[in-house]
């Protein structure tokens, strides 16, 4: 999942970003208003953070600028601004949610959490796929009874699949969501994730839990 | 006092017209008054005029004759009017105009003066039958034609001494058997009115030829207007007529009451006109000045309908009069004003929480997302080093804001003493330098060493290092930041000026407002927080000096600061041992990482 946080605060910017890696985001951060809009524009995120005042361009002329543009990027804005006029005004403008300035971290990850679910029309935190039961609160995972362990990104691959469940996912799409853009990928690293995956979840004589659909990409679950 | 202006524009509207209508009553009521009066004195010396033809010597030289009463021009004669005649000569009265009852008193009342006056009574002899025999009175002096109108006038006299026909004019020479009218032969110096009976007119006496005219009461009580003319002989008055040689003098007098009621109720007329226009003016002034504050009712509703939740709205000046507006204007001005006093109040508060939340959303940031998993020491130290940094931001902002709270509101008393500029200057220059010059910033302290001010120690301290860490902080790479101080009157200028300056030269003066920035770049470097020259103006103010910010046109920002100078007998400076002050107020690089 992936996140942007437009941020001047440069110590800020940081450990937000700090932060949201380690809570399983994959995590883009601007510094100015031009470059968060950049960011946004070039790319599909899945939660954008956004600070209100920042140079170059004001975090309300962002958002106004992606609405305009028809995107519905879900975003969360972190601001020191806490009157009833501002927060309205932010959320009148397209936030989706706002969040004051100085705030608990955990709290943060939540509402993140929580506006990536709605993107992808979900309201539990829990996502089951038949027998794959995956807890993205507590990022974990089970098949049918039977936890299993994974590493940070075969997590972030399954969570993303299991989010699309029933869809056929790119590869170019799950790159944009598990790879912030400074990642230098390799092109066969998502299918090496895949075959982890499904060492892990499959059982043996079963069909496999994720589904190759050559040239397209992959599927996890009964198509739609 | 009225309070009401309706009433007070009203009243004094109305005064006005008062005023007006009682010059212009005055006015009409004396011209009318004056030209009645005229009128009537005409009458009045027109009878004096008519009456002295009785003294006309007639065809037989007598005084007092038919001739003198047929050419007697009664219509002349004032109706009403009263006479009286003195003569210095006796006059002969060739007949008789008294009762045959009255006749005894009269001869006896009129006999002395008879012989008196005997030897100069040239008149015709008793017995020579009076040519004017047939009188036209009756017995009771009623003429026989009928009370006339003027019956009144002439009404039938008790004591017939007086001149008979000027109530009715004779339309006829007088004929018929004889009656009271008669001879008699006697003289006099009076002829009166019967009107008068016993009673004298005034001798009204002016000189010859100048009528004297006067109030009178007639004898019967009413009030009345006299005229006296004064006869001399052939210096008759100019108008009169020709008289011989004697000296008469003749009063009429007449009564006023027709005159007196036309003046009464041309005085009635023209007071019912006043109170009726004074009436309608009131009325319709009411009704117009009411219409006329009008606007000013809609002015208060408009500053009713205000609420001070909403300092922008403004009192509508469309429609209100040009009387008005000034007030609404200024209404507005200073609405204007305490809207961006309030807004400039929202927004430091705003600001200030900003500030000071800003470094604790990181300080806990940092804490929580540390402490969010198990981590190395390396981790922990990291950690904390970089809370500890954003500390000392938070309590560098803190103290600054507490400084300037403490010098705007007074309780910082400056301790001013003389204090050398250079030293202090290259102490801070160092202590930027340090900052500055990995980016190739240099610093020139171009300060004389005998500039010395007259300041606190630790309030110049504050405004050197924050004036000096701002310039450096501004400073683009391989720039240049100079002091410099000149002698200025009874002060020194110093000034501490860095290239590269991006503000508009209409901005200059903005830098010392609270948390100004240009383009909100706080976060550049997190250099500056945006009180240091807030702090610096404040502390130049609080020591009687002065702070100013120039934008040259080759980019270069000037603080313009100004202290007095320290008297010059005091050579001693202050030590220039840094003073107990805290780091972080002065703008200690440090202090903001």
């Amino acid at each position: 999942m992936r996140v942007l946080v437009v941020e001047d605060q440069e110590r800020l910017r940081n450990w937000l970003q700090k932060g949201l890696k380690e809570g399983g985001f994959v995590v883009d951060a601007a510094a100015d208003g031009l470059q968060g809009l950049w960011y946004a524009e070039n790319n599909r995120y899945d939660a954008i953070v956004l600070d209100l005042m920042l140079p170059g361009l004001d975090g309300l002329s962002i958002l106004r600028r992606l609405r305009d543009a028809g995107r519905d990027d879900h975003v969360l804005i972190l601001t020191a601004k806490d009157t009833v006029p501002d927060r309205v005004q932010g959320l009148d403008l397209g936030a989706d949610d706002y969040l004051v300035k100085p705030f608990a971290f955990e709290e943060l990850l939540a509402r993140v959490r929580a506006l990536v679910r709605r993107g992808y029309g979900q309201h539990s935190p829990v996502i089951e796929v038949g027998d794959l039961r995956i807890d993205t609160a507590k990022r974990q995972v089970w098949r049918g009874e039977q936890a299993v362990e994974l590493r940070a990104m075969e997590y972030k691959l399954l969570e993303y699949l299991a989010r699309r469940a029933g869809q056929i996912v790119s590869r170019t799409e799950i790159w944009e969501h598990l790879y912030d853009f400074a990642s230098q990928t390799v092109s066969n690293v998502v299918d090496v994730y895949v075959a982890t995956l499904r060492r892990k979840l499959d059982r043996p004589g079963e069909k496999s839990l994720i589904q190759t659909r050559r040239g397209l990409g992959y599927l996890l679950g009964a198509p739609e | 006092m009225i309070r009401s202006l309706r009433s007070r524009l009203v009243l004094g509207m109305l005064l006005g017209l008062a005023l007006l209508l009682t010059a212009a009553g005055t006015a009409i009521y004396t011209v009318q008054r004056r030209h009645l009066y005229d009128a009537f004195d005409e009458t009045l010396l027109e009878s004096v005029n008519a009456l002295s033809l009785l003294l006309h010597p007639g065809p037989f030289g007598r005084w007092f004759d038919s001739a003198g009463l047929e050419r007697l021009p009664t219509g002349q004669i004032r109706e009403g009017a009263l006479f009286q005649i003195w003569s210095d000569q006796p006059i002969n009265m060739p007949f008789s105009m008294a009762d045959p009852d009255a006749e005894a008193d009269e001869k006896t009342s009129v006999a002395p003066a008879r012989e008196d006056n005997g030897g100069e009574d040239d008149g015709p002899a008793p017995d020579e039958p009076p040519r004017f025999d047939e009188p036209f009175f009756d017995d009771e002096g009623v003429p026989r034609d009928g009370p006339s109108p003027r019956e009144r006038w002439s009404e039938p006299p008790r004591r017939l001494r007086d001149e008979p026909g000027l109530g009715s004019r004779p339309a006829r020479p007088p004929r018929g058997p004889a009656g009271p009218w008669r001879w008699r032969g006697s003289t006099t110096r009076v002829i009166r009115s019967a009107s008068l009976g016993e009673s004298d007119l005034p001798r009204l006496e002016a000189g010859p030829g100048r009528p004297r005219f006067e109030r009178v009461v007639l004898p019967d009580g009413r009030r009345g207007r006299a005229v006296g003319v004064q006869f001399q002989g052939p210096n008759s008055p100019p108008g009169f007529h020709r008289l011989p040689a004697m000296h008469l003098s003749v009063v009429v007098a007449a009564d006023t009451a027709e005159l007196d009621h036309q003046l009464r109720f041309l005085g009635m007329l023209l007071a019912a006109t006043a109170v009726c226009t004074m009436a309608v003016a009131g009325g319709v002034s009411w009704l117009v000045v009411s219409r006329g504050l009008r606007p000013l009712g809609a002015v208060a509703r408009a500053i009713a309908a205000m609420d001070e939740s909403d300092l922008k709205q403004r009192i509508p000046r469309q429609g209100v009069p040009r009387e008005i507006d000034p007030v609404v204007k200024q209404l507005n001005g200073l609405l204007a004003r305490l809207d961006e006093a309030f807004e400039r109040e929202r927004t430091l508060t705003a600001d200030v929480a900003h500030e000071l939340r800003t470094p604790v959303a990181e300080i806990r940031t940092i804490a929580e997302v540390t402490l969010n998993r198990d981590r190395e020491a390396g981790e922990y130290r990291e950690a904390l080093g970089e809370a500890l940094t954003v500390t000392r931001t938070l309590q560098g902002l803190i103290e600054r804001l507490l400084v300037l709270a403490r010098l705007e509101s007074g309780q910082m008393r400056p301790d001013l003493q003389p204090v050398a500029l250079q030293p202090l200057l290259s102490e801070f220059g160092m202590l930027v330098h340090a900052e500055a010059e990995r980016r190739g910033v240099s610093f020139t302290n171009g300060c004389p060493p005998h500039a010395i001010v007259l300041a606190d120690a630790t309030l110049l301290e504050v405004v050197l290092s924050n004036a000096l860490f701002n310039a450096a902080a501004y400073t683009p790479d391989g720039g240049r930041v100079e002091a410099k101080a000149e002698r200025t009157g009874p002060g020194w200028r110093f000034s501490i000026a860095n290239t590269g300056c991006e503000l508009k030269p209409e901005e200059a003066g903005r830098v010392f407002d609270r948390f100004w920035r240009a383009d909100a770049a706080r976060g550049k470097s997190g250099l500056n927080c945006g009180l240091g020259l807030t702090l610096v103006r404040r502390a130049m103010e609080a020591m009687g000096g002065a702070a100013e910010a120039l934008v040259t046109d080759d980019r270069r920002f000037v603080l313009s600061l100004t202290l007095p100078a320290a008297p010059e007998h005091d050579e001693a400076p202050a030590s220039s041992e840094p003073p107990d002050i805290d780091r972080s107020v002065r703008g200690d690089p440090a202090s903001r990482g």
